[in-house]
């Protein structure tokens, strides 16, 4: 409940403090929505599984983010920027459809 | 909670299988069966932790939920900031096209009604005597092979365009058939609707063909004034028509000679001469 609490108000912080983007973390910004998504249901599945641990739900979602940067910056670098992003996107991706399927499971149970 | 199924065909795409099976962060197991190695084995996942455990347990929920929070809501707002400047920043260039292009129109309209006023006054100054006469039909056929004034004949209308997919038409093809049409005896040509003056070029600027600096399109209709049969008979002849004659077989190539009975052919634009030279004896 608190951790719901605690994610309304970080949207609502980051939607009234209204932040300049800069430029060069732009190509990041929609990495780091699917990595932040990612974080969320792994650590509502955790809950549900019972076995959630705060410690690593922030880890798990910072390292996620910087790693998934990384390699976004990585592809800029070696000039196949836009296939490596696709690659972050893909896994992720996975992981939040799959993760998503298991609450669901806990919830309807099926 | 059962193993989710793997299809067949993955089975031996090890790398797949491994993003597959069980996807929750493994780090979530290995903390709940540090908590239970601590607590003793027989205390279930779900107990009452110790006191202080709990609180830096909340704290980092609460830590987590704001960043993840703070990701969404940022991106949130910049999406929204983003989307409506493209889209301005779309329109305004759209008007502006559409402003130059109004204005080009009115400029051209207002060139016209300008050029029919002095050709107006010309003939007002110049009719009446014999010097006078002969000076405007000078003039008269100047400006017909200069291109400035609009003509109506008879003559021919020429229809060129690719067969396929492929670009087999090029500017070069083109060039070769005005010239041909010139050589046939041509009093008036035009391209597009664009009429050629001395000084009209047909170019190639990528995919497009330019006829006087102005994009045509396909299918490239070349308008011809002059007498029909004569120019027809001659146009046999050239090397315009034997080339596209030659495309019509091998590419496809559309390609047809018509007669008409009345072409109008608007005034050409010519650069403004910028050296007059009187000539010697007149």
């Amino acid at each position: 409940m608190i951790g719901i609490i605690a994610l309304v108000v970080g949207v609502l912080v980051g939607l009234w403090l209204d932040p300049t983007v800069p430029e060069w973390v732009q190509p990041y910004l929609p990495i780091a929505v699917v990595a932040a998504l990612d974080a969320v249901l792994g650590g509502l599945r955790a809950r549900l599984d019972g076995i959630f641990d705060g410690k690593v739900f922030v880890v798990s979602f910072v390292s996620n983010v910087v790693i998934a940067a990384l390699i976004v910056l990585l592809g800029d670098e070696l000039g196949v920027g836009a296939q490596l992003s696709t690659a972050v996107v893909v896994v992720l991706g996975i992981r939040i459809f799959a993760n998503a399927a298991a609450i669901r499971r806990h919830l309807f149970g099926a | 909670m059962s193993e989710p199924r793997v299809p067949e065909p993955l089975r031996n795409l090890e790398p797949l299988r491994n993003l597959l099976p069980d996807l929750l962060d493994p780090g979530y197991a290995r903390a709940a069966a540090r908590r239970r190695s601590v607590r003793g084995p027989g205390a279930p996942a779900h107990a009452a932790p110790p006191p202080d455990d709990r609180r830096s347990q909340r704290v980092a929920l609460v830590v987590g939920a704001l960043l993840v929070g703070l990701v969404l809501g940022i991106a949130a707002d910049d999406a929204a900031a983003r989307a409506p400047g493209a889209e301005q920043a779309r329109r305004g260039l759209v008007e502006d096209v559409r402003d130059a292009r109004g204005t080009t129109d009115e400029l051209s309209e207002q060139a016209r009604g300008l050029a029919a006023g002095v050709q107006d006054a010309q003939r007002e100054a110049l009719a009446g005597d014999e010097v006078g006469e002969a000076a405007l039909d000078t003039l008269r056929r100047l400006e017909l092979t200069a291109g400035t004034v609009a003509v109506t004949g008879p003559g021919l209308r020429i229809t060129v365009a690719d067969g396929g997919e492929d670009r087999t038409v090029l500017d070069r093809d083109l060039q070769v058939l005005v010239n041909s049409v010139w050589a046939s005896g041509a009093e008036a040509v035009a391209i597009g609707g664009v009429r050629l003056h001395p000084t009209a070029t047909v170019r190639q600027a990528g995919g497009a063909v330019l006829v006087d600096n102005r994009p045509t399109a396909q299918p490239y209709v070349i308008e011809v004034i002059g007498d029909p049969a004569g120019l027809h008979t001659r146009l046999v002849d050239t090397e315009g028509y034997g080339r596209f004659a030659t495309f019509t077989q091998v590419y496809g190539t559309r390609f047809t000679v018509e007669t008409a009975q009345s072409l109008t052919l608007p005034a050409g634009t010519p650069a403004e001469p910028e050296l007059a030279r009187k000539e010697a004896g007149r």
